[in-house]
């Protein structure tokens, strides 16, 4: 067990060494890239699956799991000197980890077999494949950093996956465009965060999560030092806001859709966005010492993106869009549950979130594929009989995501509510406590509303166009296979976290991890028995009346009575099919004006700058023209008249100079003979 | 006995005075090169004539002239030769030896 | 060995003198073995850089590989090498780049060889010299042996308006050393110190007062190295320089001839009159971080490729202007935190050396090919020429700072390091590091992606020899983006006393 726990780097190298294989013969591999792929994959999730068993023998499993001051297995070195401060880089592993790991390796698993028929017959499959490995290192490496800068460059290299499989169809204009968004919006967060990480390395000189979990606790003491503090964590959350698509930076997200659907569900759904919350979570001792406003706003952002983002899903009618925006508000979900301090619920709900939304994405693709890549919920229609296999799974996605009793996704929203309920905050006023519950539970209602509407649409009522009907198939088993194992945890993982499971392995070794995992002593918030029954009755209620009014908007009413509603209320309805003009808005905003800006900077360095530096040279070359008059006719002048005296004098004498050598010589003799007598004469 | 000064330095004055006038009467070039010889030797004899005349009583002085007179011989084999080389080129390019014809150095 | 490694260029373009100018196989071996020859040498004294002694003597103290001979007694100037991590590194970068220059221009110029082969070999000559030098005279006389080889390289081999640049780089650059001559005589004279030797002179000039003399004097040597780095607002020759440079020259010009006044700073300016580098650090910040959002921004607008990338030079450095300002702020008061500051300052410039060349390079094979760099002609490389936009992409994210690459390191420690000094008043820096990032995606989108251009089919793919240029730039970005520690080695002793100088200039 512990030769796992030891080698944990395997994990991220192998990813790597497969990206770097896959990229290095894909002339040779070509469309068999998905076989390195899958093995690689496999053999790491079963790695990452021995490192989870490992953790849980651990003693260490007891340890305070939230700060992670004692993880089960870490390993550095010295990397580099930032001035004189000695930086170590290296991997850790602990409880949050432990669980991460099979998570994302499942994830990417499911999701490389499932690419093997999706992408069949593509032309860069090699380029998938490479990039979907790398991608999967770059979120294996961002779970195992053990400090924050290699949490950065993990950050950023999955930023530029990301980036490549959104254009992976860079021919057509909406990667193209899609990509770049992406990469630009994240981008945006990833400075402020790149300036708190700033922040904490000049108050903590120290960037590995053990130091900072030591140092903070004392440095908060110092109010200025608090504050400071409290900026650079609101500062590293703005990484968190862009990364996890959160309101304002939320519009990437829906454009990455452009890229491949596979791509889409393990970095889109399962695990890139949800690394903004791992990143809160993971700086909770920062979070959780620094005044408390900080962790008022992320619960604030995400509980507004949670709301924002489903109100918008309830009028999408691209399939995947509408996954888009439930993911954009379900990770405002996790993001509200550790801003409320529900560390453990928030977590939780990103491992459960995983496994359905990335089970929910690729049953999408299974229906796309079946459909002849329509991705348009009006085409579709009556598509359960066509497709079983794809509909069941997606049925299981669902309901965890809906909030059915009995899957995954109702237990940990639960919780989540739970923590919204009895939420204090310092830093907040009493009126607005309640705030992010409300919010929350209307987000669930909608959730079940707009997936309802999905569902029904899809593979409910009369097909809504013949011809596509006809032809749909049910997809090959290499993509219906991976929707069945990841609709296993999709139902049941969140029964990990009810008391029932305590009750029935009371001292197991896996169930103190869970327990340590899902009840953190000190954290855990008392709920008494009755008014736990109370919250989870409101959420199934919200679920169950969100359940009925989509059922009962599209299966009973007439086309014609919807659109008569629709045409009275409009201005809303205007509002939010346009998704609340925030694309419009940055379009005009951040877009035009930066290229205004850049033309205008360019204009200025062309004629003022530049200018400035020609127009130097055109003086000089006028005044030097100035001088070269001058110099012409007042200093060459005085010149010239020495010349002309010497001309003329020369002209004189010249006619001594006849040429005859006796006539030289005689004068010679003449001149020798008058200097001697001049000589005797001076004398 | 001692042969008067007077002699050889009228020797020397008679050879300076009709090198110079052969120097300076003559057309031919090549006769003006043997005039200019025969004033250089009027020169030389006039050094040697005072060289034997001080030897008694300023030793070291008068050893200086046939060092000199030396010189004068060397320089003038030497004028010689350039001189006729001169001449020489001057025939063949110009077909002349009259000097007066020669008159490139006219200003 | 340091004087081996400056003058057997030049040895080797006497030899050349004498090589008929037919024979250009012959001449391109003997340039390539003229450069090589110092690269060696060079890893030679890398190799022995740990142990080698380190010089206690005043006039070399803390530099390594001293040489030490009078050369004009009477006003104190003497032939003096030697090195610290400063200089030692752009020796190493200087000697790896001219090489490769040499490969590069093999078959891409081919009017008057001969000639153009040794005045490159000049131009080595001078820029390792200038990177040795510790006495001012002869860093001066290096300086300007540095210029003129640079004019004809640019003014004979460049595009159409070669002239105009060529004039345009020269004249910036011959006011620029002017008045920093003017400067280092003006301290020479002040101080009576008697020498020009570039320690002794700091020892008497960091105790002068600030008056307006010694801030001009400051400003005098600044402005002249800023003309070479380029710092806004003295830059407006590099994109014209570049854009008319041939691709080899331009790659010389980015990786080396910027880094003459980067260098410069760190071993004449801030040194000598640090207290009044640590007064008008502020100033000196505006001035940097201006240039890091002026010139992404002016970048953007661009629609020459290469002329971005000349931008994106200005960019980058302009964190290294940055960088220094805060470590010339922070040095009284946490000289720790001012040492961070200055070796990611000085790391950007080595990663700027490293990638930008490779940036010009890819842009010229994107120019020998299509004969164009019309921003709006070049599109759909990608199916065109795959490895050659690989490699092109591969240097573009690695300019715009993604982390594991050399870049980003730099540019994340220098902000590191000025944070402490400017507050989040780096966020300007930030921004424009966002702008950078979005040009990039443009330019990339505009040349690599899209639908293959049918006028552009058939093109050929990478040549060996470019892979061969291509490979080593590439192999050391990624080395020290993934494990800088080397280079922080080698420069941490210099980082230390540089510092520490002026910490002293600041109390």
């Amino acid at each position: 067990m512990d030769f796992f726990l030891n080698t944990a780097w395997v994990i991220a190298a192998l990813p790597l060494a497969v990206s770097a294989l896959i990229a290095m013969f894909a002339g040779v591999l070509r469309d068999r890239a998905w076989i390195p792929g899958t093995i690689g994959m496999l053999i790491t999730f079963l790695w990452s699956v021995g490192v989870l068993a490992a953790v849980i023998a651990q003693p260490s499993a007891a340890g305070d799991v939230m700060f992670n001051t004692v993880p089960a297995w870490k390993a550095s070195f010295h990397w580099a000197d930032f001035g004189p401060y000695e930086m170590h880089m290296g991997f850790q592993v602990d409880n949050l980890t432990a669980l991460m790991l099979p998570m994302i390796t499942l994830v990417s698993f499911a999701v490389q077999l499932y690419s093997s028929a999706y992408m069949h017959g593509d032309k860069r499959i090699p380029r998938f494949y490479s990039a979907l490995n790398l991608f999967t290192m770059g979120m294996l490496v961002l779970v195992l950093a053990d400090n924050l800068f290699l949490l950065l460059v993990a950050w950023e290299i999955m930023g530029l996956c990301s980036y490549l499989l959104i254009g992976h169809w860079y021919e057509q204009a909406w990667p193209r465009y899609g990509q770049i968004k992406a990469f630009l919006t994240t981008r945006v967060g990833d400075i402020g965060m790149m300036v708190g990480i700033f922040i904490v390395f000049f108050a903590a000189r120290d960037l590995t999560w053990a130091g900072l979990a030591e140092k903070v606790p004392a440095l908060v003491q110092d109010p200025a030092m608090a504050g400071l503090l409290a900026l650079g964590a609101f500062l590293i959350f703005t990484g968190a806001i862009g990364k996890s698509a959160q309101f304002p930076l939320h519009t990437w997200l829906p454009d990455a859709m452009a890229g491949p659907t596979p791509g889409s569900a393990i970095i889109h759904a399962a695990t890139m966005v949800a690394a903004g919350v791992y990143l809160v979570g993971r700086a909770f001792m920062i979070y959780g010492n620094v005044p408390a406003w900080v962790l008022a706003v992320v619960a604030f952002v995400g509980a507004f993106t949670s709301l924002f983002a489903a109100s918008i899903a309830t009028l999408r009618w691209d399939i995947k869009e509408v996954l888009a925006y439930s993911t954009i508000s379900q990770l405002g979900y996790m993001i509200m549950a550790i801003g409320l301090g529900g560390w453990t619920s928030g977590n939780f709900h990103l491992l459960t979130h995983a496994f359905f939304k990335a089970l929910l994405f690729l049953a999408a693709g299974s229906v796309i594929h079946a459909h002849h890549h329509n991705q348009l919920l009006h085409k579709m229609g009556g598509l359960r009989k066509k497709i079983p296999i794809t509909f069941w799974t997606w049925m299981v996605g669902y309901a965890a995501l809906a909030g059915v009793p009995g899957f995954s996704g109702f237990f940990s929203k639960d919780g989540l509510l739970a923590d919204a309920w009895v939420w204090s905050n310092p830093a907040v006023p009493a009126w607005a406590l309640k705030l992010p519950f409300i919010m929350a539970l209307t987000t669930a209602f909608l959730t079940a509303y707009y997936m309802t509407r999905a569902t029904y649409l899809a593979f409910f009522g009369q097909p809504r166009d013949a011809e596509l009907y006809e032809q749909a198939h049910e997809s090959p088993r290499a993509m219906t296979i991976p929707l069945v194992i990841l609709a296993v945890p999709a139902a049941l993982f969140g029964w990990l976290g009810t008391p029932l499971f305590h009750h029935f392995a009371p001292s197991a070794d896996w169930m103190v991890f869970i327990q340590n995992f899902l009840h953190l002593p000190g954290l855990d918030h008392h709920v008494d028995f009755s008014t736990e029954v109370m919250i989870t009755g409101m959420a199934t209620a919200a679920g169950l009346l969100g359940i009925f009014l989509g059922w009962y908007m599209y299966a009973v009413v007439r086309p014609e009575t919807r659109a008569s509603w629709i045409a009275r209320l409009k201005p809303v309805y205007t509002l939010i099919r346009n998704k609340y003009y925030v694309d419009e808005f940055y379009d005009l905003v951040a877009i035009r004006t930066t290229q205004a800006v850049s033309r205008a900077v360019n204009w200025f360095d062309i004629n003022v700058v530049d200018g400035l530096v020609n127009l130097t040279g055109t003086i000089s070359v006028y005044a030097s023209e100035a001088a070269a008059w001058f110099d012409k006719h007042v200093v060459d002048a005085l010149v010239t008249m020495w010349a002309d005296i010497a001309r003329g004098l020369g002209a004189f004498f010249r006619r001594l100079s006849t040429g005859y050598v006796q006539q030289y010589m005689f004068t010679f003799l003449v001149m020798l003979v008058a200097s001697v007598v001049l000589v005797q004469v001076i004398r | 006995m001692e042969l008067p000064i007077y002699y050889p330095l009228g020797l020397g004055a008679l050879l300076f005075g009709l090198g110079l006038w052969g120097a300076l009467t003559q057309k031919n070039a090549v006769r003006i090169l043997m005039f200019i010889e025969i004033m250089l030797n009027g020169v030389n004899l006039n050094l040697i004539t005072f060289s034997r005349y001080y030897w008694q009583t300023n030793p070291e002085t008068a050893a200086r002239a046939p060092i000199l007179t030396l010189f004068v011989m060397t320089v003038a084999a030497a004028e010689a030769s350039v001189g006729l080389a001169i001449i020489l080129s001057m025939v063949r390019n110009r077909g002349v030896v009259e000097v007066d014809k020669a008159t490139l150095l006219k200003g | 060995m340091l004087s081996l490694i400056i003058f057997v260029p030049l040895v080797f373009a006497l030899v050349m003198l004498f090589v008929p100018k037919t024979q250009e196989r012959l001449l391109y071996w003997l340039a390539g073995i003229g450069t090589l020859i110092p690269f060696a040498l060079a890893l030679v004294l890398a190799a022995q850089w740990p142990t080698a002694e380190v010089s206690t003597a005043p006039y070399a103290e803390g530099m390594r590989f001293v040489t030490h001979v009078p050369w004009i007694e009477a006003i104190g100037v003497h032939y003096t090498l030697g090195v610290d991590g400063f200089g030692f590194t752009m020796i190493l970068l200087s000697t790896l780049l001219f090489p490769l220059a040499v490969l590069a221009s093999y078959k891409y110029i081919n009017d008057r060889v001969k000639d153009y082969l040794i005045l490159l070999l000049i131009l080595a000559t001078g820029t390792n010299g200038v990177f040795a030098t510790l006495d001012f005279m002869l860093f001066y006389v290096f300086w300007e042996i540095v210029l003129l080889p640079m004019y004809f390289l640019i003014g004979i081999w460049g595009g159409e308006r070669r002239e105009y640049a060529a004039i345009k780089f020269f004249l910036y650059t011959l006011i620029g050393s002017t008045i920093m001559l003017v400067g280092a005589i003006y301290l020479y004279v002040v101080t009576g110190v008697g020498t020009f030797n570039l320690l002794q002179m700091a020892a008497e000039t960091t105790l002068l007062p600030i008056t307006p003399l010694t801030t001009f004097a400051f400003f005098a040597l600044l402005i002249g190295f800023a003309v070479k780095v380029p710092m806004f607002p003295f830059h407006t020759w590099l994109p014209d320089a570049h854009v008319e440079a041939p691709t080899p020259i331009s790659m010389l010009l980015a990786g080396i001839l910027l880094k003459l006044g980067s260098y410069a700073m760190v071993r004449i300016s801030h040194p000598l009159l640090p207290q009044v580098a640590e007064q008008y650090a502020n100033l000196i910040f505006v001035f940097g971080v201006i240039g890091i959002l002026y010139a992404a921004l002016a970048a953007m607008a661009q629609k020459d490729f290469k002329k971005q990338v000349a931008y994106s030079s200005v960019n980058h450095m302009g964190f290294f202007i940055m960088a220094l300002a805060a470590a010339s702020k922070l040095a009284p008061q946490s000289p720790e935190l001012a040492q961070v500051a200055l070796q990611g300052g000085y790391f950007v410039t080595i990663a700027h050396g490293l990638i930008s060349p490779l940036f010009f390079f890819a842009v010229g094979m994107f120019y020998e090919r299509t004969h164009t760099r019309d921003l709006t002609k070049l599109g759909g490389m990608f199916l065109t020429v795959p490895v050659i936009s690989f490699a092109t992409a591969f240097v573009a994210f690695a300019n715009l700072g993604l982390p594991g690459l050399a870049g980003f390191i730099g540019e994340f420690i220098s902000l590191t390091g000025s944070y402490p000094a400017f507050g989040l008043w780096v966020l300007v820096a930030g921004l424009g590091m966002v702008i950078t990032a979005a040009w990039h995606l443009v330019t990339m989108r505009n040349v690599l992606l899209g639908e293959a251009k049918p006028e552009y089919s058939g093109l050929a793919d990478i040549t060996l020899k470019e892979k061969i240029i291509f490979a080593p730039l590439a192999v050391l970005i990624v080395f020290f983006g993934v494990y800088p520690r080397p280079v922080m080695e080698v420069l941490r002793s210099s980082v230390e006393v540089l510092t520490q100088v002026m910490g002293l200039g600041g109390m």
